[in-house]
């Protein structure tokens, strides 16, 4: 007995609803009635659908009014990072190829026009469904910790280079046959390198094949070295008073300027709490964080909001753009722009004790 | 355009350093109304899609806005949004007393 083809879930994101009827027509009679087609005709939209539908393939339009396909392809690849993308246009140039391809697009296809041409963009697209890794697993972490990285390595007697970069720390550790043979932490070798790369507490890593090190600094066994590692690093901890509050305090500063004097016109203040707190550079690297959620979300939300205020400082004569502030009826945020990192304070403004 | 809505941009020409404002309404009717040349409709009316988009994107970021207040070196954007989506939106020069007019403005838009 053969099993039936999975039904593939495609959403089509569109501002041009005569596109998508037809496009969805089409492709329902083309794929048999085996595809299962959601269509949006906004990135809001099409956000709505994907947190509540498991969704295998997006095909999106690049030109739309609200979110543009480009923003759209970020936060799809931040948020939804299984989600495969297509991107569709009338107006195919190569900056914008360019574009979709580096945002994560597997293809940038022209908008078919006729029955041929819909056919075409059809068989692509039905290749694209099927396509699934024959070996070994594609998915996503979320706040993995590097031991437990180290550890998959090690057990799996892998070789590999661990770099990490977090702050402005940049390290290595190299693995070789499943064995810890060497870190380096700037001037720092050894252990004490080791030790300090496994202390860093957020950032990203990446694993690279590996080459073998200038010099063997570390031997023994792997699970000696993390315990190692751990017992240090709780030692540090217990010297240290706690670093967030203040911190987030300190970063909460410009808090006082969303109360307007009329807006903070009851008699009674509530009380406010530091939610949450982020500072990353331009380019999007966390250097630190404070009880952020998803810190990558935080991150293309910060660079979204810079480039709309780009466009605003664009076309109106205000100067250069400073800070937004966003109230919500329990919550305030400010979004700070520096000249060399961004900021992200929320606060949660709770009731007054009685 | 509800006249109510229409008065409102009208009394926003009075608002300390205000250069323009504009409403946008859920059914994506808008009207602009400029209040000095350097800040004229159509720079107002992008204005007012460049507020949309960021909109949308806070939205699918959980962010439900009530208020928006962007910060330039040598002015302001303050922005309104009402439940129902529809969204009141002054630009002005930097000025101490904007925030407490806007605040007067955003409650008779709330109420409109």
């Amino acid at each position: 007995m053969t099993e039936p083809k999975p039904q593939p879930q495609i959403l089509f994101v569109d501002d041009e609803p005569d596109f998508l009827q037809v496009v969805t027509d089409t492709f329902s009679e083309l794929s048999g009635r085996r595809w299962q087609m959601h269509r949006a005709g906004s990135a809001d939209a099409a956000l709505e659908i994907l947190k509540r539908q498991k969704i295998d393939l997006a095909v999106v339009d690049i030109n739309m009014p609200m979110l543009d396909g480009l923003q759209f392809l970020r936060i799809l690849n931040r948020r939804f990072p299984g989600v495969k993308k297509v991107t569709l246009t009338a107006y195919a140039t190569e900056e914008n190829r360019a574009a979709c391809l580096a945002n994560g697009a597997e293809f940038f296809i022209e908008k078919p026009r006729t029955v041929e041409g819909f056919k075409s963009v059809f068989i692509i697209l039905e290749e694209l469904t099927t396509w699934a890794p024959t070996v070994g697993f594609h998915g996503m972490l979320r706040k993995v910790g590097l031991n437990d990285v180290i550890q998959m390595e090690c057990l799996g007697r892998n070789s590999s280079i661990l770099e990490i970069q977090s702050q402005q720390t940049y390290g290595r550790i190299f693995i070789k046959e499943g064995s810890i043979v060497h870190a380096v932490l700037g001037e720092e070798t050894g252990e004490k390198a080791l030790q300090k790369l496994l202390a860093v507490s957020g950032g990203e890593f990446k694993l690279l094949p590996f080459q073998a090190p200038g010099a063997q600094t570390i031997d023994g066994s792997w699970e000696f070295l993390l315990m190692e590692a751990a017992r240090v690093r709780d030692e540090v901890a217990s010297h240290t008073p706690a670093v967030p509050a203040p911190a987030a305090a300190a970063l909460s500063a410009p808090a006082p300027a969303l109360e307007t004097p009329a807006a903070a016109a009851p008699k009674t203040k509530p009380n406010v709490v530091i939610a949450e707190t982020l500072v990353c550079s331009h380019e999007g690297s966390p250097i630190y964080q404070w009880q952020c959620a998803d810190v990558l979300d935080r991150v293309a939300l910060l660079q979204n909001i810079a480039q709309q205020a780009a466009l605003l400082s664009k076309e109106l004569p205000l100067g250069k753009f400073e800070r937004l502030e966003i109230r919500q009826p329990a919550h305030r945020a400010v979004a700070l722009f520096g000249s060399d990192r961004l900021i992200f304070v929320s606060v949660a403004l709770q009731p007054p004790e009685a | 355009m509800n006249q109510g809505l229409s008065q409102l941009l009208k009394d926003c020409a009075a608002a300390p350093g205000a250069l323009g404002g504009g409403v946008r309404l859920p059914d994506r009717t808008h009207q602009v109304c400029s209040y000095h040349a350097s800040c004229p409709s159509e720079t107002l009316e992008k204005t007012m899609l460049h507020l949309t988009h960021t909109l949308a994107l806070l939205s699918s970021h959980d962010f439900k806005a009530q208020r928006l207040v962007w910060t330039f070196s040598g002015g302001r954007i303050l922005v309104a949004i009402r439940p129902d989506g529809a969204v009141f939106s002054l630009v002005t020069r930097n000025d101490t007393t904007t925030l407490d007019f806007f605040d007067q403005i955003a409650r008779q838009f709330y109420s409109t």
